[in-house]
């Protein structure tokens, strides 16, 4: 998983970033992912929070961006499948990727570790875009 | 304090205009006790709130007004006092 | 008072009435806001006023006048609530009755009345008088409905009347009595129900004083709407914190002055040191709830606090009465106050967070609730009777949870039993009553659940959701060796423990609960924000079943939002 980094065993190196620079990073990915999808932002909201194994979100953290892109029911299923197709071939790994009769589900993780999860909401009018950064250290 | 009474005195005014158009809505004379009760207590529902709603606002004047008065004496004590050659 | 016809019933207009209804109780929680509002903003007045004996007096008169008009605008609304139920019952029973009639080849004009039988039916018959009784017995039906429409009509227009103010006094100046200590102790034995019903006949200035005068009372009374209990658990908190820190300070000062003046005095010492520690051991689980509660800011409420003994806490993420969805997790083995409630409710802002995504519209329509509202059993505790905790934790519990059903506003509401480990048995022994008023039941890592099948625990029991992760040791308790591993000291005892050591699993397929699928590692990982665990928890606590990933199961039908 990418949030391996932040497990307490501290083997591996966690690279240092400011939350404003998460929170940037967070923004304009979502911004290339509506784009793709052919839909805005809205109900945005950034949260933070701490490691694994941190006492909270000083330390070490990694930043969370959600989001949902009005879309019409029955455009999720193709706008899952464009977005799929585009992902791999820009070398993101595909974690997740199915149809149920809720609607559409797609997982990615980009080749920086953002994890990108897009997902039907209820009622079907929406998909819910969730962005996750792996594991960043505060700047001292 | 005056100005966040005077401020709440809108709730009361709001809790009936807002919810107006339900109140009654669609009531007739249609030989029901209820639709002819529900009339008359909208009506002095409207009366009452609207009474309420100026008795807090009042209330609500009257302290700032008192407040000004109140800073204004003690302006003008605290020049007397300061005219007279200031505290011993 | 005219009379009531069949065609007056058949063509009231029963949903205009019920938005009617509405409207009055709308009416009255805006006034209940307004006199918050009022209270608030004039509440320090005799402080602050130099010479205010006629403005503190006309500001008592107010808040009494503005306070006394709330009850009698609810009461107009419940009368109209019920007057429409009961007509809209009593239209469905004309239509049946009717109905009835015409299957038996009478024909029956509904908005007269009228019940006819045709010739043929007379002269076919044996016995012309059984069809002439039956047409007596429809119509005398036809009579008793009217009859009781008549009443309901009555009571209603009388209770509207009474609830109406006088043109020149209103509701009066007076007054109501302040809620007695006994008043309030009466209740805890009462349903949440019938508690809420009590505190909505309160007066809003009734409220206040209860909520100030016993906060540590009102806390834990469920049925108390949450907003009005995080007010009341706020005080205790900070009361708490005041009186546990005065105790402190003044055991330590004794200890210093004993350790000067007389050192050999070791009963007293020691008397003055476990004081005081035990005073700073409470200050330590009051920090750690304000820790979580700063964390949480305007998300968090604090709907119970007590740091006495092993200490019990339950802090919301969002208003659960006013969410869609609304889940309530029970935390497991080990759980302090002390060391696990930042933690816990990160746990909650996660699940919250994932949950709330799912569902369209304003954030906020997803609840997560913190409860350790019974002592958790403790690792290092050698004498504890784990299942004795849970018997003790499953009322509570379902205590609670019958209390989120009561204080929930209009509109449906999605509500969910949640555990973690040990904390899935405290809400099994609560669904087994078979009272439990929720959705779904979500348990993780659990050691089992008190029975042998999932419908025992859920009428239906697609609505039952476990996950575990592999190589999770809690979860089989049949294997004690794993137990042992896990808390060497208490497995053999905790293998003996539980009955469902050598029963079945919830994981298991015969079971009969959906196992939903896990990718995280251990015991206490299923919360990782963005795992497979935590994600398959967010979409059953939005109702999203069907974007569930299982590993066995189907699952019901989705909650249309």
């Amino acid at each position: 998983m990418s949030i391996a980094a932040c497990t307490d065993d501290g083997s591996k190196d966690v690279q240092s970033k400011s939350k404003a620079d998460a929170q940037a990073a967070v923004q304009t990915l979502a911004a290339q992912v509506a784009a793709q999808a052919g839909g805005e932002l809205t109900n945005g909201g950034f949260a933070p929070a701490g490691c694994e194994g941190s006492k909270d979100s000083s330390d070490t953290y990694f930043m969370q961006g959600t989001w949902q892109i009005p879309l019409a029911a029955d455009r999720h299923a193709a706008t899952a499948a464009k977005l799929r197709d585009s992902w791999q071939a820009a070398g993101w790994t595909i974690k997740d990727d199915r149809t149920v009769s809720g609607g559409s589900v797609l997982t990615a993780v980009d080749p920086d570790d953002f994890y990108v999860t897009l997902e039907s909401t209820a009622p079907p009018k929406a998909m819910s875009l969730l962005i996750h950064t792996p594991c960043f250290k505060n700047p001292a | 304090m005056g100005s966040a009474v005077t401020a709440a005195s809108a709730g009361f005014r709001t809790a009936y205009s807002r919810n107006e158009a339900d109140l009654t809505s669609g009531t007739v004379a249609d030989g029901w006790a209820t639709a002819s009760a529900v009339t008359r207590a909208g009506e002095a529902w409207r009366a009452f709130s609207g009474e309420l709603a100026g008795q807090v606002r009042a209330f609500g004047d009257g302290l700032s007004q008192s407040a000004r008065e109140l800073a204004a004496s003690d302006q003008a004590s605290a020049e007397r006092v300061s005219g007279a050659g200031g505290p011993r | 008072m005219s009379e009531i016809t069949l065609r007056m019933l058949f063509d009231v207009d029963t949903a205009a009435i019920g938005r009617r209804a509405e409207g009055w109780l709308r009416m009255a929680n805006s006034l209940d806001d307004a006199c918050e509002e009022l209270i608030r903003a004039s509440r320090d007045l005799e402080n602050v006023w130099p010479s205010g004996d006629t403005a503190v007096r006309r500001s008592a008169d107010l808040r009494a006048e503005a306070s006394n008009s709330y009850p009698p605008c609810r009461r107009i609304g419940d009368a109209l609530r019920l007057h429409a139920d009961t007509l809209r019952g009593l239209q469905d029973q004309v239509r049946a009755v009717a109905a009835e009639a015409s299957g038996r080849g009478f024909s029956v004009d509904v908005t007269t009345g009228t019940v006819q039988a045709p010739s043929h039916m007379f002269t076919e018959s044996a016995s012309p008088q059984i069809v002439a009784q039956s047409i007596n017995a429809y119509v005398n039906e036809f009579q008793a409905i009217l009859a009781r429409a008549a009443e309901s009509d009555a009571s209603t227009a009388n209770t509207i009347a009474v609830n109406v103010p006088d043109p020149a006094k209103g509701f009066g100046t007076l007054g109501m009595p302040p809620v007695s200590e006994q008043t309030l102790r009466d209740q805890q034995g009462r349903t949440p129900r019938q508690v809420n019903d009590w505190w909505r006949s309160l007066t809003p200035e009734q409220q206040e004083r209860a909520l100030q005068d016993h906060p540590e009372l009102v806390g834990w009374l469920d049925g108390v709407p949450s907003s009005d209990r995080d007010v009341a658990n706020r005080l205790v908190l900070a009361d708490r914190k005041g009186a546990l820190q005065t105790a402190a300070d003044q055991h330590a000062a004794r200890l210093a002055r004993l350790l000067v003046d007389d050192p050999y005095n070791e009963i007293d010492i020691q008397r003055e040191t476990e004081a005081m520690n035990a005073a700073q051991d409470q200050l330590g689980k009051l920090a750690e709830v304000d820790r979580a509660l700063q964390s949480l800011g305007e998300q968090g409420l604090l709907l119970g606090v007590d740091p006495a003994g092993d200490g019990r806490v339950v802090i919301a993420v969002n208003d659960p009465d006013t969410a869609r969805h609304t889940g309530v997790w029970v935390p497991g083995l080990g759980t302090t106050m002390e060391g696990n409630t930042v933690g816990n409710v990160e746990r909650m802002q996660q699940l919250n967070l994932a949950a709330d995504r799912h569902t369209l519209g304003e954030a906020g329509d997803v609840s997560t609730v913190y409860w350790l509202g019974y002592d958790a059993p403790d690792l290092n505790n050698l004498s504890v009777a784990m299942e004795g905790r849970s018997e003790q934790g499953g009322p509570r519990y379902l205590n609670f949870m019958e209390g989120m059903r009561a204080t929930h506003d209009a509109g449906p509401s999605h509500l969910v039993a949640m555990g973690h480990s040990y904390g899935s048995t405290v809400v099994a022994e609560a669904a087994l009553t078979k009272q439990l008023p929720v959705d779904d039941i979500l348990v993780q890592g659990s050691p089992g659940m008190h029975t042998e099948h999932a419908a025992d625990l859920m009428a239906d029991p697609r609505h039952v959701w476990a996950g575990s992760a592999g190589n999770d040791p809690v979860a089989e308790t049949s294997n004690v060796t794993k137990w042992t591993q896990f808390a060497p000291i208490v497995g053999p005892f905790i293998g003996d423990a539980y009955d469902d050591g050598h029963g079945v699993s919830p994981h298991e397929a015969s079971f009969g609960a959906n196992e939903y699928r896990v990718d995280t590692s251990g015991h206490t990982h299923y919360w990782e924000p963005n795992s497979e665990s935590l994600d398959n928890q967010a979409r059953v606590l939005a109702g999203q079943y069907s974007f569930t990933t299982r590993v066995h199961g189907d699952p019901p039908p989705d909650v249309v939002p």
